[in-house]
């Protein structure tokens, strides 16, 4: 679904990602973890189509197309979605509005009817059960005011509507306690199948006990240094990431 | 016309052919305040390339290059023109219909403490207006201007405690016959009234230049609510200068929203005077340019008396090779105690043509006040942006999605929902035109 081959990227000339290799298969969940500033949010928003990094090389592709040449809108529509670390508040535009424009746009890709005024109620009524969303806050705008953990369900939320093929999450766990980490978890294992796959970007194993990944990989210093399964997670959890920087550096 | 002695004697000229024209019809308080107006016009000049008022809106370069004087005579009588179609559909009210700067229609149909008198070049029903004495000639070029030469408007009286439900609304409309026009209007809104006026400027035809300079005066009684809207949506090639001069007496709540989207060189002046405690003003501003639409703002608010509430914003969207300005005075003097005053100007800057000059201006006497400003003259947000294209929105909708939310702030200021509409859906197809 989704292979990224030797992807280098900068910004003003400063290397951020060096070298990721990295493929993801439909039905599987990869976890990407590492220290502050090693590249996942980097990694994240070069997916998703950033303008401001600079690819110096590599490829990427997605469903057999070349991710790299599409414009951020292009790859949503194609099915790729990105759960925002920090999500911005956008005064003045409607949630509700907003998510509309956005599962009609996706519609249209797919070559299906946009939905009316019903269906879209309809829609959004069933997935904000899922993440246990309240109305008021879909009533507001953007991510206006906001609590953390709002933002964040608003994401899963959105996620959830707009159904994508590969779902990259950056820190969705963050800063969430535990019940609505649960809800959040519950929201991303109910849209899994073996169609669509996840990316999760996390610090914590706590996350990984809800979401069972198949791969953990360790992004640091831009590139991915150690790959294994869910005990992987576990062992960071406990030793810290010294150990891997130590192996990194020694192989370097 | 190549000097501003030029362009002076021309309006000299004017108004002696008004006088005459007048034979001793008008009023001799009228003609008095004429002679007076036309006296100070010529000791203030239209304003020169030095002035610090007029420092980023070169008005006099622009009439002297654009005023056409092949003469169309403003005041002869025609034949009323079809204006229905003119106006905007739905929106109720107590209409006045202006033609090239003559009245065409005057409502009669009015409800039991609003009377509207047309206002004529003989300035029969002025006697009781108090005309000229809240528009001060003897500061402004253009108020003076207006006050020796205005031949028609609207004398617009609230009567006390009569809450008017419907907008009075003037329809200022014109073709390419009008060379320049003065209208000039007078609003008494008494004690305990509560009212509104909706000035609206629209061309109907045509391509050519046209000038328009007009003065609004508004006197607000005490506890009055008192609402004033301006709208220049379809404005084409209109040079205009607009002075609108409101005091408040006490315990008094005023609120004025200005919305701009055309015109070749438009400069509002709103000055509100605020002569009494425990006021509130509130002054929204909504300028949307493109093409070389040169807008100029600038507001002043003068609170005299303690206890009083001003609130502004302005906001600005401009595009192409448009240029924006704004200034906002508000001065406190030394009675004005406990003074709460706030302005606020924003901007966006659509292409690198684009121009803005923005200047706030607070002179405070008085020691225990609250005011704040604050400008900023920005680009989309590129997070904003991002978030929005990562989420399926191309690049033109995100754009004019940010750009209408950025709009939306003043707009929904608008009390009217028939004019709201109105200004949302002109709004949005110039968002679609320009970014769509
Ligand atoms: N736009 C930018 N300009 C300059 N430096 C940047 C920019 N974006 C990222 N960086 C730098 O690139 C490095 C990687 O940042 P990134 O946000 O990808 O890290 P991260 O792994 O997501 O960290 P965290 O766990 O704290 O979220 C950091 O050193 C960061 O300061
Ligand atoms: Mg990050």
């Amino acid at each position: 679904m989704l292979k990224v081959d030797n992807l280098r990227a900068s910004v003003e000339d400063k290397e951020i990602l060096k070298g990721i290799n990295l493929e993801v298969k439909p039905g599987e969940v990869h976890a990407i973890m590492g220290p502050n500033g090693s590249g996942k949010s980097t990694l994240a928003a070069v997916l998703a189509g950033r303008e401001s990094y600079e690819i110096t090389e590599g490829s990427v592709t997605f469903l057999r197309k070349d991710l790299l040449e599409m414009a951020p809108e292009e790859r949503a529509r194609e099915g790729l979605f990105l759960a925002f670390q920090y999500p911005v508040e956008i005064p003045g535009v409607s949630s509700t509005n907003f998510l509309k424009t956005a599962v009609n746009q996706i519609r249209e890709h797919r070559g299906q009817e946009p939905l009316d005024a019903v269906s879209f109620l309809k829609l959004i009524k069933e997935k904000m059960k899922l993440v246990d969303i309240d109305q008021s806050l879909l009533s507001r705008s953007l991510n206006e005011g906001f609590s953390g953990g709002e933002k964040k369900r608003n994401e899963i939320f959105q996620m959830a509507v707009l159904e994508p093929k590969l779902a990259v999450l950056d820190e969705t766990d963050s800063g969430l306690d535990i019940d609505a980490l649960k809800i959040v978890a519950h929201g991303v294992n109910s849209l899994k199948n073996n169609e669509n796959a996840v990316v999760v970007v996390t610090h914590y194993q706590r996350l990984l006990d809800y979401i069972i990944p198949d791969y953990v990989h360790v992004l640091y210093d831009g590139k991915i240094v150690k790959s294994g399964t869910k005990e992987l997670a576990l062992e960071l959890e406990e030793k810290g990431y010294d150990w891997i920087k130590e192996e990194a550096n020694i192989t370097t | 016309m190549n000097t501003e002695q030029e362009l002076r004697s021309y309006f000299q000229e004017k108004y002696s052919s008004l006088t005459s024209g007048l034979n001793g019809e008008q009023t001799a308080d009228l003609s008095q305040l004429r002679h007076k107006a036309l006296d100070s016009f010529n000791s203030l000049g239209f304003p020169q390339n030095k002035s610090e008022e007029y420092k980023y809106t070169p008005i006099t370069k622009t009439l002297l290059k654009s005023l056409r004087t092949d003469d169309h005579q403003v005041m002869e009588p025609q034949t009323v023109p079809p204006f229905n179609e003119y106006l905007l559909p739905n929106l109720k009210g107590h209409l006045v219909v202006f033609w090239n700067g003559r009245l065409v229609y005057c409502t009669d149909d009015l409800p039991q403490g609003l009377s509207i008198e047309p206002i004529d070049p003989q300035g029969n029903s002025l006697a009781e207006s108090g005309i000229g004495t809240i528009a001060n000639y003897q500061k402004d070029a253009f108020t003076a201007l207006n006050t020796a030469l205005f031949n028609h408007g609207a004398f617009i009286k609230v009567a006390k405690r009569s809450v008017i439900e419907e907008p009075v609304v003037l329809y200022h409309l014109w073709d390419d016959r009008a060379n320049y026009m003065q209208t000039r209007h007078l609003v008494t809104a008494e004690a305990n009234s509560h009212s509104q006026v909706v000035e609206i400027y629209k061309c109907t035809s045509g391509t050519k230049n046209t000038f328009h300079n007009s003065v609004t005066e508004v006197t607000v009684g005490k506890n009055a609510h008192f609402s004033y809207h301006k709208v220049q949506t379809e404005c084409g090639e209109n040079i205009h200068v607009g002075n609108t001069h409101i005091s408040q007496a006490s315990d008094s709540t005023v609120k004025c929203t200005t919305i701009t989207t055309e015109g070749r060189m438009v400069r509002n002046n709103l000055n509100l005077t605020v002569d009494g405690s425990n006021c509130e003003s509130h002054m929204y501003g909504l300028y949307l340019l493109h093409g070389t639409n040169h807008v100029d703002n600038h507001t002043r608010v003068d609170h005299r008396l303690p206890h009083c509430y001003s609130n502004e914003l302005y906001k600005g969207i401009i595009n192409d090779r448009a240029a924006g300005v704004f200034n906002g005075k508000i001065f406190v003097r030394q009675d004005a105690q406990k003074t709460n005053a706030f302005q606020s100007n924003k901007n966006l800057l659509l292409s690198d043509h684009a121009s803005m000059n923005t200047k706030p201006q607070l002179e405070i006497w008085a020691d225990d006040v609250k005011c704040s400003h604050g400008a900023t003259t920005g680009q989309l947000d590129e997070e904003q942006l991002f978030y929005l294209r990562a989420r399926g929105l191309d690049k033109q909708q995100a754009r004019s999605l940010l750009l209408y939310a950025f709009a939306q702030e003043t707009l929904e200021q608008v009390t009217s929902p028939v004019l709201k509409d109105y200004l949302d859906q002109v709004i949005q197809a110039r968002l679609i035109e320009d970014h769509g």
